[in-house]
């Protein structure tokens, strides 16, 4: 798919994820380094985890299911920015619990909200639907609704021109009648 | 082997200072993640949408990320430093390879990516335990 960004934000953006990344690996350092022992952040991450925070294999998994996997069809239907939404609810209300309801957390508990959050970034949050939707033949639902807006021959070639993808004939035809 | 959670609350002021850390951390990254979507949404990608648009050159990001989770849930603990240590040298020089093959693979589809991410927690499973301190031994 040919993007609507150019190179230079892309390697802006990729910078800044680097000094983040960067950022990380020079704290763990120093946390390897200084006179504590046992306080780097992957131990310290498990005990909260098996505390209070419990939200966090379930936040990961999202973000690796969100990032890497990421199904093709939208089962749910749900909107992009409702998927965000909602994992930071389920985040905070899992928090909530974690603070008002005391409760052992097995490793076993852990790894079912990883895996639930894998399955949410894949399912619910992927960043594959878009593709779907533009670049597939296959005339969905949700394609219907997002041509319609279409208004002209104008608008569809720009459109074509700024996703790389065929509309099909089809649609263009019965917005143009 | 002393128990981590004794140490924690043995060092429990020190503690709080990295979690501060590592919320800011981790914060400022999802602020900045929102004034890219929600303010500079025509002219600068969001940090999934680099990921997105070009999957396949992040697969060391993916492996590293993977074995990270591995070694945060998954830990084998061992009472030496060079264990966990040499572990480190293996998953940085195995990140470094899938970078450095990227640019030559095809576009992988997700099934990969999985393939990638288990990948990564394995190999931190297998060979990056986690060192824990211990009194008797050190």
């Amino acid at each position: 798919m040919e993007s609507i960004f150019t190179p230079e934000s892309y390697r802006l953006v990729m910078y800044i994820m680097l000094f983040f990344a960067l950022v990380y690996v020079v704290f763990e350092v120093y946390l390897n380094l200084n006179e504590l022992e046992d306080d780097t952040t992957n131990i310290i991450l498990l005990e909260a985890s098996k505390k209070q925070f419990f939200f966090v294999p379930f936040a990961l998994g999202a973000i690796m299911g969100h990032l890497f996997l990421g199904a093709k069809t939208n089962i749910l239907n749900i909107e992009s920015w409702l998927a965000v939404v909602l994992v930071f609810g389920i985040s905070l209300v899992m928090l909530a619990i974690g603070f008002w309801v005391p409760f052992k957390k097995s490793n076993l508990f852990l790894t079912v909200l990883l895996v639930a959050g894998l399955a949410y970034g894949h399912f619910i949050w992927s960043q594959n639907f878009r593709e779907n939707v533009f670049c597939q033949s296959g005339y969905t639902e949700q394609a219907k609704d997002l041509v319609e807006p279409t208004p002209s021959e104008v608008g569809v070639s720009l459109f074509q021109e700024l996703n790389g993808c065929d509309i099909s004939l089809r649609n263009r035809t019965r917005k143009m009648d | 082997m002393k128990s981590i959670r004794s140490f924690i609350k043995k060092h429990l002021n020190t503690i709080e200072k990295i979690r501060v850390v590592m919320a800011v951390i981790f914060g400022v990254m999802v602020v900045v993640d929102i004034i890219l979507a929600v303010f500079l949404k025509d002219t600068v990608p969001t940090f999934s949408e680099v990921v997105r648009d070009n999957r396949t050159q992040w697969l060391w990001l993916n492996f590293l990320l993977g074995g990270l989770i591995a070694k945060i849930f998954y830990n084998r603990k061992v009472a030496t430093k060079r264990k966990e240590l040499s572990g480190f040298f293996v998953v940085v020089v195995l990140s470094i390879v899938l970078a450095a093959l990227a640019p030559l693979l095809p576009e992988l589809d997700t099934e990969y990516h999985f393939l990638i991410m288990v990948s990564g927690g394995l190999v931190a499973h297998i060979a990056w335990p986690q060192y824990i301190h211990d009194d008797d031994t050190a």
